[in-house]
């Protein structure tokens, strides 16, 4: 068992290379960057079945996911993909296939980001404020400090509505 | 691992006697700290006799069965008062202990933060303490040995007494962290980390340590499964040791899916039955190996330990 210490971020190619499956048995993890570059470098890649290593490995495709903290369940897939060496090889081709034809691209990724705002903002409405909301921002007024009653007042009434009373 | 004696100022003599003992009867290397105590004991003692107090109260009051908190008043037998430790909190009941009567009370040892040895006159110690219930526990229940401090042969019994009570509860301690932390020898590094224990202690008392794990021997006796079915597997354990284990609680884990839920058996290890069968389903995902993880628990009375979960590695054909 070797524990590496920080390692340059262009050196990381090699040690995927060098691995013949890569092993991410995250508890939580929101995207999976690690899966990721795996994949791009051609590995197969077994991960827990968690946030945003769920989208990024196809189970029996790309790699397998496993259950979070089962380490059974991970020591069975693991098992599998080191038993078999054509399976490993047509696994991590297929992880490269999907990287370079998922989006993944820091283009692609800026593009969908800009889709996002660009969404938003296209579709902004201006809302009727509700009168629970009225209610709710006298009682904030009548707690908040004299000299800011006026920061509160214009903050609250932007949020939930443009047209309102000040 | 730490030692402190408490004792009057009288008994420095009887101090070293209970030193040189706790050396030879717990270990050569313990670090030993002694709490001397004036023996006209009162508010002008100081602050650092007051701190001592305190500390023999807190292991004092550790070691008792009573129906609640109380402080101890010091009294000079000419009508003046002075509370043990220089004040008294909120503690309903006040125990008194007249400065005549303080070799009643000590000396006394305590080892690793508990109070072990007290003398045995301590039940006659404190005035008006009959509206108070109480007793020292004994010793294999948190409590002190309770020793006649004129009487050498019965100190070096007590101290002897300490010893053995410190190997057996650390011993005890070793085997629950083993099963804890699910491992197969004993870590005498955490261990020492934990307990405050220097590991050369623990080195001295491997040998009874390392004596408490059961041999357990498990085998798939029912040959390989095809994945992607359900199948029947039957799992062999045999006792090959010489101690009689009794009832034996045994859990077979499986990866998720794999089986319903995990398998729960109660085995019986008595006389010179050696070996025992359990059956269960299973449902393989995977060539070429299927990990099943076995567990066993013992009644923790007995007096070997719960070896780590076993790996069993069930084959798994196309």
């Amino acid at each position: 068992m070797d524990f590496l210490d920080r390692t340059r971020h262009e050196d990381l190619a090699k040690f995927y290379q060098d691995a013949r499956i890569v092993v991410v048995p995250s508890v939580f993890e929101p995207f999976g960057m690690v899966a990721l570059e795996a994949m791009a470098c051609g590995r197969p890649v077994v991960a827990s079945r968690t946030g945003g290593l769920k989208e990024l490995v196809q189970h029996g495709e790309t790699g397998y996911l496993c259950q979070p903290k089962d380490h059974l369940d991970l020591a069975q897939w693991l098992m599998a993909l080191l038993a078999d060496e054509s399976l490993r090889n047509r696994m991590g081709q297929t992880g490269l296939a999907r990287v370079r034809s998922g989006g993944f691209t820091w283009d692609e990724i800026a593009g969908e980001m800009m889709d996002i705002y660009v969404e938003a903002i296209t579709n902004y409405e201006v809302r009727e404020k509700p009168a629970e909301a009225s209610k709710f921002i006298d009682q904030v007024l009548q707690q908040a400090p004299p000299k800011d009653e006026y920061d509160w007042r214009s903050l609250l009434h932007d949020l939930f509505d443009k047209g309102g009373k000040r | 691992m730490n030692a402190q004696i408490f004792a009057l100022r009288s008994q420095k003599e009887l101090a070293s006697t209970i030193e040189s003992l706790i050396r030879t009867y717990v270990w050569q290397g313990i670090s030993m700290e002694r709490l001397e105590i004036s023996d006209d004991y009162n508010e002008h003692s100081g602050q650092t006799e007051h701190d001592r107090c305190k500390l023999f109260l807190r292991l004092f009051k550790a070691s008792m069965v009573r129906i609640d908190d109380f402080a101890v008043v010091v009294a000079d037998g000419r009508g003046r008062w002075y509370y043990m430790g220089a004040r008294r909190e909120k503690e309903p009941y006040l125990l008194e202990l007249f400065q005549s009567s303080m070799s009643s009370v000590f000396p006394a040892v305590a080892v690793m933060d508990r109070m072990l040895i007290l003398p045995h006159t301590i039940g006659d110690a404190f005035e008006r303490s009959r509206a108070f219930p109480w007793f020292v526990k004994p010793r294999d229940l948190a409590g002190a040995i309770l020793a006649d401090f004129r009487n050498s042969a019965s100190v070096e019994d007590a101290v002897r007494q300490a010893g053995e009570q410190l190997k057996t509860d650390i011993a005890k301690l070793c085997k629950r962290h083993m099963r804890i932390r699910r491992i197969a020898k004993p870590d005498f590094s955490e261990l020492g980390t934990l307990l405050g224990i220097p590991t050369e202690y623990l080195e001295t008392q491997r040998d009874q340590i390392a004596a408490l794990t059961v041999d357990l021997k498990y085998e798939i006796t029912s040959g390989p499964v095809k994945a992607g079915n359900e199948a029947q597997v039957t799992l062999e354990v045999r006792h090959e040791g010489d101690v009689d284990l009794g009832s034996v609680s045994v859990q077979v884990n499986a990866p998720y899916g794999v089986m319903k839920s995990p398998v729960r058996a109660t085995l019986e290890f008595s006389g010179k039955v050696a070996a025992r069968q359990i059956q269960f389903n299973v449902k393989p995902k995977t060539v070429p190996f299927c990990p099943l993880e076995v567990l066993f628990t013992l009644d923790e009375s007995r007096p070997v330990a719960t070896p780590f979960p076993i790996p069993i590695l069930l084959d798994v054909e196309a």
